[in-house]
């Protein structure tokens, strides 16, 4: 059987040699809907990651430590007990722990003011788990000195400029009217909506002085190296294991719209490569079925000299399958690179869209990063593997089953 | 046979350079044809038969000497104007496959008038006529894969005549067909020939056919080789 | 040569081989399907979008003080107001309403909360054009008898532990700069599914908020105008702006005001045609294929053709009138395969809601998950018109091809 299946490999060989015009339209048509398909699932991916990236990277962390029924009441006095403890659990797993303070304050810069959330953060410890201090529009960061960083929108909406000095006005912890001028150190780019419109940053050092709090932390947010969905859960759970009396969250369960949003746009990339492999489909029907036609003669002698259907069947098919896989290498070989570029320079949309828009509250850049993972290649190329012989089929029974006498008729 | 010259040849040849080799596929020939004429163009495969046909009916140029149709020089023809110079004044009928397969034999027929512009009822008038002159009047409406070889034949000759022709080409007219229809092709084309003076140029290796022929110009390696008048 | 003649060659020419062109007009039929399917379920959403951000604030069109989009404040006030809302009645827009709005922090028991207040009227405004009224889940909307009614958005009320009833006190800078407060009780409270709108705007008597920050009867923050059709805000501004000429005020579309959300079309807008003409590209690299097929397979007709007189335009002219005949015969294909899913989605729609949910929101605006499409007719002649085009243009190196045949090379075949 093998010999036999050794033949026909060679047959089909020659036989695209032989007419290699056709062949060529197909390995063309073939390359280029594998390249659609393969850029626009970079593409896909790298929007995803970005957003994700903007998600967690930018803000949340992948797990978040609270008192129990903060996230509800966001209530100032109900802080994390223990956070050492915290520490220590995150350290077991790798990750590093950034303590955050949460309080309310009115801002006001000139004529124009603003309610805002102050963000109180320790600058060494939130930079292993976030990337912020890299994603400043201008300015400097927090530091040891006395200074906020502003959310986009909130610096628009003030006119506030760096070096303008801020007023904050707040209710202490004792009570009594917390209000102080803090240095505009630095503006952020876009990260999620509540950021951009409505939060001040500042060290911890300066939240504390200012609204009165020695101690005490209202979130804990984890993170440091990279957690796929899997260990995400497994190791949010296992947390919340190790810390009774405490809520821990994964950045899924803190922003399930956006967890569903993620998801379901890689639904929807499926959707699309069924699509444009639908067109392709038919164009592959057409070009095979063309082909049997041409050479229904051919086929005719085949059969009249004593090749069994079968044989001829599965010389169409791999005579599809070689066109295919040289169509899908060369799609492939041409859309990586360019994806490799696209990692580093995205489309530019800003012509289109000169603010940043948000999906479920996280900011997407008008730059169209691409992403390469295995999987963007993987999926295309299997998938059209499979559509092209699923296309073949009807040409190549076609082809098995001609009586010989009426192919002979033809030509 | 009138004195009127539809086609003169004047040291016409035509030659193939591969490299530094020279195939004269025609060479240095001369003849003139007549209004009326009925001459056959014969030699073995290969003495460029079909070559000076395709050189006649302007599908070719020669790469020395020249051609003239009616008097014209086809030399200082653009090919725009070649092309209308076959539509109007030369009729094709080929081996096979002259029909196009989509109309039907009545708009086969019709073919060249209809490139020729002319109006709804002249066409229609024209073509009923050469199809009864062919013997086709009531297969108007079949399409060429209804009809025999011998039939389709006979529609490609009716196309051929409908524009009033200088002169008809016929490139092996009979190969494709059985004895009786070859016999039966050329009669019709015989009658043509006596009665409404058409004149006819063929190209065969068919004796029958050069039998029937009142001339007989014979080529050999692309040369002239005889030019004979049957008496 | 009659060009009824080559209509009528061209047209069995398509039909010589039906089975290859049944599968062309399918490829033609689907890229159809795709176009207006795309379109259409994008032009709903996006319209939907639009129509619903409008009713959150500032409308399709809105006339403000200069610079209060930029950074909005209590400062800046728009006056002639009465004027604005005659020019509106004049323009025959759907509705007008006056309203204030800027920043506050919010309080109640201890705990505060930052935010947008919106200051209406009662008396005027309707669920209609304004979605936090239309979205009360317990309690009601405040009467322009309650001079202290107050609607609280859930996220809010949860914080800051509300509940019809409850006490409310807002601290906001007047235009002079200067801090004031109020209090007011909850009336009822509302959700839009959006948690940046639930937990950060609440709605107040405009009245009230007249009195606090000092304004005169005629002065407002906004006049917000809500128009039947979104794609005609930039005409409506137009003449506004006309109307109400020059002067110390700012008329702004929807483009402008809601900045991120036209981002968001845009952008959305730019991957959804791109998508279509990538499958486009791919029908007619299908159609160049097949054309150039059947060409090629009638090489020797096209030999005796120019061998009988016929020139290459005319030639060319016959093969593009084919590719005519397959666009039309490819729309009629398309129309009959797209109607009845059109149909189906323009009445009654496709529940994703399994898929994305009921909370999505994109650019701060809640997205329907119902899947409806609509076709703007002006969208619909564009597809028609690209798809003959795009035909067309695959025809035309098979065409060129079989113009450019030279008889004697061509009749050698077959």
């Amino acid at each position: 059987m093998n010999g036999r299946l050794l033949f026909i490999v060679r047959l089909a060989v020659k036989n695209i040699g032989r007419r290699y015009q056709r062949s060529l339209i197909m390995v063309g048509a073939v390359a280029f809907a594998i390249f659609i398909a393969i850029y626009y699932a970079a593409l896909t991916e790298g929007l995803l990651a970005n957003t994700e990236r903007n998600a967690v990277l930018m803000e949340s962390g992948y797990i978040q430590v609270h008192a129990p029924a903060y996230l509800e009441e966001h209530d100032f006095y109900q802080m994390v007990s223990d956070p050492d403890r915290v520490v220590r659990a995150a350290a077991t797993y790798g990750l590093a722990a950034a303590p955050r303070l949460f309080g309310f304050s009115l801002a006001a810069l000139g004529d124009n003011s603003a309610g805002v959330e102050v963000r109180g953060i320790e600058p060494s410890l939130e930079d292993q788990v976030t990337r912020l201090s890299a994603h400043l529009l201008e300015g400097a960061w927090v530091d040891q000195r006395q200074g906020v960083v502003l959310g986009n929108r909130l610096a628009r909406k003030l006119g506030a400029k760096i070096g303008d000095k801020l007023l904050l006005l707040g209710q202490a912890a004792d009570g009594s009217m917390a209000n102080d001028l803090f240095r505009v150190r630095g503006i952020l780019k876009p990260v999620t909506s509540e950021i951009d419109q409505g939060t001040v940053i500042m060290s911890a050092a300066d939240f504390r002085r200012f609204f009165v709090l020695p101690t005490g932390v209202h979130e804990m947010a984890l993170g440091g190296r990279n957690l796929d969905r899997k260990s995400l859960a497994s190791i949010s759970a296992k947390l919340a294991g190790r810390l009774p009396g405490l809520e821990v969250k994964s950045w899924r369960e803190l922003s399930p719209v956006l967890a569903r949003v993620l998801d379901s746009t890689k639904g929807s990339l499926f959707v699309m490569l069924l699509l444009i492999y639908a067109a392709m489909a038919i164009l592959i029907l057409n070009a095979v079925l063309m082909g049997v036609f041409e050479r229904i003669r051919e086929f005719g002698v085949m059969r009249a000299v004593g090749l069994p259907p079968i044989a001829v069947f599965l010389l169409v098919l791999v005579e599809t399958a070689i066109l295919t896989l040289l169509g899908g290498g060369l799609g492939v070989a041409v859309a990586v690179p360019l994806i490799i570029r696209g990692e580093t320079h995205p489309i530019d949309l800003t012509a289109l869209a000169a603010d940043a828009s948000t999906i479920a509250g996280v900011a997407i850049d008008p730059f169209w990063y691409t992403r390469l993972t295995w999987e963007v290649v993987s999926v295309p190329f299997e998938l059209m593997i499979v559509v092209a012989l699923v296309a073949a089929l009807y040409p190549a029974g076609h082809a098995a089953f001609i009586k010989p006498v009426e192919a002979l008729k033809n030509d | 046979m009138s004195e009127e010259v539809m086609v003169r040849l004047d040291e016409v040849s035509r030659v193939y350079r591969q490299g530094t080799n020279e195939v004269r596929a025609v060479d240095r020939v001369s003849f003139s044809l007549g209004a009326g004429d009925f001459t056959a163009i014969c030699g073995p495969s290969g003495s460029g038969k079909t070559t000076v046909l395709n050189l006649i009916g302007c599908l070719d140029r020669p790469d020395e000497g020249r051609v003239f149709i009616e008097g014209r020089d086809v030399s200082s023809l653009s090919s725009g104007e070649l092309a209308r110079l076959r539509r109007d004044r030369i009729g094709f009928v080929f081996q096979s496959y002259n029909l196009i397969p989509v109309l039907t034999a009545a708009e086969n027929a019709a073919f060249v008038l209809e490139l020729q512009g002319r109006g709804r009822e002249e066409v229609r008038r024209r073509v009923a006529e050469v199809l009864a002159e062919v013997g086709l009047a009531d297969l108007g409406h079949r399409r060429p894969e209804d009809l025999s070889g011998g039939q389709q034949q006979r529609v490609a000759i009716a196309r051929a005549l409908a524009p009033e022709p200088a002169i008809i080409l016929a490139d092996e007219p009979t190969a494709n067909v059985d004895s009786a229809t070859a016999d039966g092709l050329l009669d019709l084309m015989e009658r043509l020939n006596r009665d409404r003076g058409t004149t006819f140029l063929f190209s065969t290796h068919d004796e029958r056919v050069m039998k029937r022929a009142r001339r007989l110009i014979r080529l050999r390696d692309g040369a002239l080789e005889a030019d004979t008048t049957a008496s | 040569m009659d060009s009824l003649f080559i209509t009528k060659t061209a047209w069995r020419g398509v039909w010589r081989n039906r089975r290859r062109t049944l599968i062309t007009l399918s490829s033609v039929a689907f890229g159809l399907l795709l176009s207006v399917t795309f379109t259409g379920s994008a032009d709903y959403a996006y319209t939907n979008m639009i129509d619903t951000s409008a009713t959150m604030g500032m409308g399709h069109v809105s006339v403000t003080a200069l610079g209060y989009n930029r950074s909005p404040s209590f400062a800046k006030v728009l006056t002639g107001c009465g004027r604005i809302m005659a020019a509106a009645r004049e323009l025959g827009v759907r509705a007008a309403r006056v309203r204030i709005s800027g920043q506050a922090v919010f309080g109640a028991g201890g705990r505060s909360n930052d935010g947008q207040v919106i200051g209406v009227d009662p008396a005027r405004e309707t669920p209609e054009f304004n979605v936090f009224i239309r979205k009360i889940i317990k309690g009601r909307m405040f009467t322009p008898a309650e001079t202290r009614g107050v609607l609280v958005g859930e996220v809010m009320a949860r914080r800051l532990k509300l509940a019809p009833g409850r006490k409310l006190v807002y601290t906001l800078t007047d235009r002079h700069g200067e801090m004031v407060s109020g209090v007011a009780r909850v009336s009822g409270i509302f959700r839009t599914g959006v948690i940046e709108a639930d937990n950060g705007v609440v709605l107040l008597p405009i009245a009230r908020l007249r009195e606090i920050l000092g304004y005169h009867q005629d002065e407002a923050s906004m006049v917000a105008i809500f128009i039947a059709d979104q794609r005609r805000s930039g005409p409506v501004r137009d003449r506004l702006v006309s109307i109400l000429g020059d002067g110390e005020r700012e008329i702004l579309t929807w483009h402008e005001t809601q900045a991120d959300l036209a981002a968001l079309i845009a952008m959305d807008r730019a991957g959804n045609y791109l998508m279509q003409f990538l499958i486009w590209l791919l029908v007619a690299a299908g159609i160049m294929n097949t054309m150039q097929m059947s060409v090629m397979e009638r090489r020797r007709q096209f030999g005796v053709m120019q061998a009988l007189g016929m020139g290459p335009g005319r030639i060319f002219h016959l093969i593009m009138t084919e590719a005519l005949w397959i666009a039309l015969c490819g729309l009629v294909a398309g129309a009959l395969l797209t109607a009845p899913p059109y149909l189906y989605l323009r009445n009654v729609g496709l529940d994703l809601a399994a898929v994305i949910g009921t909370d999505y929101s994109a650019a701060g605006v809640l997205v329907d998950p119902l899947l409806k499409v609509r076709l703007f007719p002006e969208r619909a002649v564009f597809i028609v018109v690209f798809l003959f085009i795009l035909v067309l243009a695959s025809a035309l190196y098979p065409a060129l091809a079989a113009a450019r045949t030279r008889p004697l090379v061509a009749m050698r075949h077959r």
